[in-house]
């Protein structure tokens, strides 16, 4: 075998380590279905190699490449095609398919009609980076755009789901940079730790798989690609070959492994928060496990795509993924999660299904309806996406996508992380509590006992330890505070971009219900909706708004109930932003200074909240009921000033006419 | 923040520009997300400072969701921070430099080394904050 290359390589190298790739491809390879893999160099010199199973005679080869030539030049002389990847012939059972890999290699494949072989491709890749970059690259990972590992090679042990996982986290990074700043599609990005670490992922054209190559280092070179690794890479360009049903017998040592990187793993939420968020909870299960086997039993369906039962259930794939496995091992449910094998979609694979009968066929008549319900409205989604393009993709497409976009930013504004974080303030602050507590019991017995020298020196002694103790609890709530307040600074930017703060608040007949008006941000402008609702979200809204300086001021003349929780809300803030800014933790303090902490959740809005207030708007009318669009239909967010406007003062569906 | 603080910075940004003729917007961002400065260079080769709040709180908001995301990336690999993160697109390529004291954002034309320009003005601006 190859070992590692020297990074400049020649033709004859190229050659050579392509040749040892596809012979191991060939035996992870189902050989039956493909007639012949043969690489020929179009060299001065011929190269050839045929696996195993082909057997080509040099002139045929040759012939081949001379064939390949011609059609070659006729394609980029007379119809001017400025690159040249792929070449397909189809027939009815069989396909021949010739890829150029680079330095004059070409790949044929002759294979049955069904099979695609962008497979052998994807494989070929991977055993070129494990022969010949094992020295130059620590970690090499083809992941999809979903967040599913392809493969990986790593000179550690890691898992290569979480490594997907992690690498998913960039990727919403990268979609985000480049709408932010019209980046007009990304091609790569490079990150570096404080450490030696870099890391470099490549997007295809397609933007559907992304590689990964890691390195120790700091010079930027280390994880650069090579020319012709990234054009073998480009010419992948389907996510979804992939097929990787998840074993029956459970695997005991990768288990042990998942768990321990899960809870080592900062960030990502482990079975124990899991369990603490309210979301994983008996009800949950039981809705999970209807939605199941209504849909098992209406369609006569054994396949369910995952991504279907997320948005069904409005579920991070995380706490889907460990619902349906904890469904599955309690036996509640017989089947299977998987990768649908052409498609390459996560689906749950339902062990049986149940025959119908009339009575269920009107049924499947109901539901199908009621899917249908489910993707309206359409338009407020729409709004919110300018990168969704309407009139350039077929409107199921946008569709879908505008649904999934929509549900990242209902993902993205999940505050649980935040109430979790207040959790553990509130348990620091408990022990600053008690620590304080005998601190002043310790001070007490001291200044009684001046006379016993050895009480005295021991006190004293413990004394000192308990100060500094304090002063480690002390800091430690004041870096957290810090953090927190980032992050709900970031939540609310987040809500901003899916709720409007109202502009006025009204008395509502009903107790504890206010009257929440929005308005179109233009001067003049009368479009208005309103909503009768509970006033805790909005007035959260607005306060926020305000801080961050979206909009100009709270509302004036709200009712008494609106006032009073602004009070409490801006309360908070002051005592928060108080114990940030203090300058140096002094050594005398005052325990009420702390006492805040307690009650910080009560300036997040909780997923049900804002997912009730999402629903409201979208089933709050305009006008008197001739009106038949909803709020977000009748008004959209402009992106650079972050104000709604109705559609008359919106040039495009992301900008004002102001901006 | 001080406003002779934020004049003295404006001139060695002001300067950047100057001298980096790829350099399109550069936003100086403190580590607890709140903007600083911004520059953006004009058609017509004169600088701007944008000062309308949505704008300079989506990148401060880019800017934190940035450290977390690239965080959650480096975790499963190692226990690093992010030091910076080097996009490149299209049409404009993007580099957000992480120190304790700054984040600074700088977006060039493709090619346009923002990964040099951020990390330089991390070291250099140091001293002033």
């Amino acid at each position: 075998m190859i070992k590692g290359f020297d990074f400049l390589m020649d033709p004859l190298q190229w050659f050579n380590l392509t040749k040892e790739a596809l012979t191991l491809a060939e035996s992870e390879l189902d050989t039956s279905q493909f007639e012949l893999m043969i690489l020929i160099q179009l060299d001065t010199d011929l190269q050839i190699f045929s696996t195993s199973k082909s057997q080509v005679e040099v002139e045929s080869a040759a012939l081949l490449g001379q064939a390949w030539r011609s059609l070659t030049n006729i394609l980029t002389n007379e119809l001017q095609l400025e690159t040249w990847n792929s070449l397909t012939i189809k027939s009815h059972s069989k396909v021949v398919t010739i890829y150029s890999l680079g330095f004059d290699v070409l790949l044929v494949i002759l294979s049955e009609a069904a099979v695609d072989s962008l497979d052998v491709l994807k494989i070929i890749l991977r055993f070129i980076f494990q022969i010949g970059y094992q020295k130059k690259y620590e970690t090499v990972g083809l992941v999809s755009s979903e967040g599913y590992p392809v493969w990986l090679n790593s000179v550690e042990e890691m898992d290569d789901f979480l490594f997907a996982i992690s690498i998913t986290s960039l990727l919403s990074l990268v979609e985000r940079i480049d709408y932010e700043v019209s980046a007009g599609g990304i091609d790569a990005c490079i990150l570096q730790g404080t450490g030696n670490l870099l890391l470099n992922v490549a997007f295809n054209p397609s933007q559907d798989l992304a590689l990964v190559v890691t390195q120790q280092g700091t010079d930027l070179d280390a994880v650069t690609l090579d020319p012709e690794l990234k054009s073998l890479y480009q010419k992948i360009v389907d996510p979804v070959i992939y097929s990787a049903i998840v074993p029956e017998i459970i695997d005991e040592d990768r288990e042990q492994m998942l768990e321990e990187i899960r809870q080592a793993f900062e960030g990502e939420t482990t079975d124990e928060e899991i369990q603490t968020l309210n979301i994983f909870d008996t009800e949950m299960l039981k809705s999970l496990e209807n939605e199941i086997k209504t849909v098992a039993k209406k369609y006569r369906a054994n396949e369910i795509s995952i991504g279907y039962l997320r948005r069904r259930m409005r579920l991070p794939a995380e706490v889907l993924s460990m619902a349906l496995e904890y469904l599955i091992g309690e036996g509640t449910i017989s089947g299977k999660v998987g990768k649908a094998r052409k498609s390459g979609r996560e689906i749950l694979v339902l062990d049986s299904s149940v025959d119908i009968d009339k009575d269920d066929i009107e049924q499947i008549k109901i539901v199908k309806t009621q899917i249908g319900d489910l993707f309206i409205p359409i338009n407020p989604l729409l709004t919110q996406l300018p990168s969704v393009q309407p009139s350039e993709v077929a409107v199921q497409e946008v569709i879908s996508e505008a649904l999934g976009e929509f549900q990242i930013m209902l993902t993205l504004a999940d505050t649980d992380p935040l109430y979790l974080f207040v959790n553990d303030l509130r348990s620091i602050g408990a022990q600053l509590e008690s620590s304080t507590k005998t601190l002043n019991l310790l001070k007490q017995q001291l200044s009684e006992t001046d006379q016993d020298d050895v009480l005295q020196t021991e006190l004293a002694r413990r004394r000192g330890n308990l100060d500094e103790k304090i002063f480690e609890q002390r800091s430690a709530i004041t870096g957290k505070v810090s953090r927190f307040y980032i992050d709900l600074l970031n939540s609310y930017r987040l809500f901003i971009r899916l709720l409007p703060p109202p502009v006025k608040f009204n008395r509502s007949k009903r107790k504890k219900k206010v009257i929440v008006i929005f308005k179109c941000s233009a001067y003049n402008c009368r479009t208005t909706v309103r909503i009768r609702d509970n006033s805790t979200t909005w007035v959260k809204l607005s306060v926020f708004a305000t801080l961050l300086g979206i909009y100009d001021g709270f509302p004036e003349k709200s009712p008494p109930i609106v006032i009073k929780l602004k009070t409490i809300l801006e309360n908070r803030l002051k005592n928060l932003i108080a114990l940030i800014e203090e300058e140096e933790i002094n050594k005398d303090f005052v325990l009420e200074d702390y006492l805040f902490i307690e009650n910080l959740d009560e300036l997040l809005i909780t997923n049900t909240q804002r997912d009730n207030a999402v629903n409201k708007l979208r089933k709050a009318r305009a006008g008197r009921g001739i009106d038949k669009e909803d709020f977000y239909s009748l008004f959209g967010q402009c992106n650079s000033c972050n104000r709604w406007y109705c559609k008359k003062h919106m040039v495009t569906t992301n900008k004002c006419q102001y901006c | 923040m001080d406003e002779q603080i934020k004049n003295e910075l404006r001139t060695i940004l002001e300067e950047v520009f100057q001298k980096n003729s790829q350099i399109q917007m550069i936003s100086l961002i403190t580590p607890e997300g709140l903007p600083i400065l911004t520059l953006n260079r004009e058609s017509e080769n004169g600088l701007s400072e944008i000062t309308d709040s949505g704008i300079l709180n989506r990148y401060a908001a880019l800017a934190g969701a940035s450290t977390t995301l690239g965080e959650r990336t480096l975790s499963t690999l190692s226990q690093e921070k992010v030091r910076l993160i080097h996009v490149q697109g299209k049409t404009k390529d993007i580099a957000i430099a992480v120190s304790p004291h700054l984040i600074s954002l700088v977006v060039t034309e493709p090619s346009g080394s923002p990964n040099l320009i951020a990390e330089k003005l991390n070291t250099e601006l140091k001293a002033k904050l």
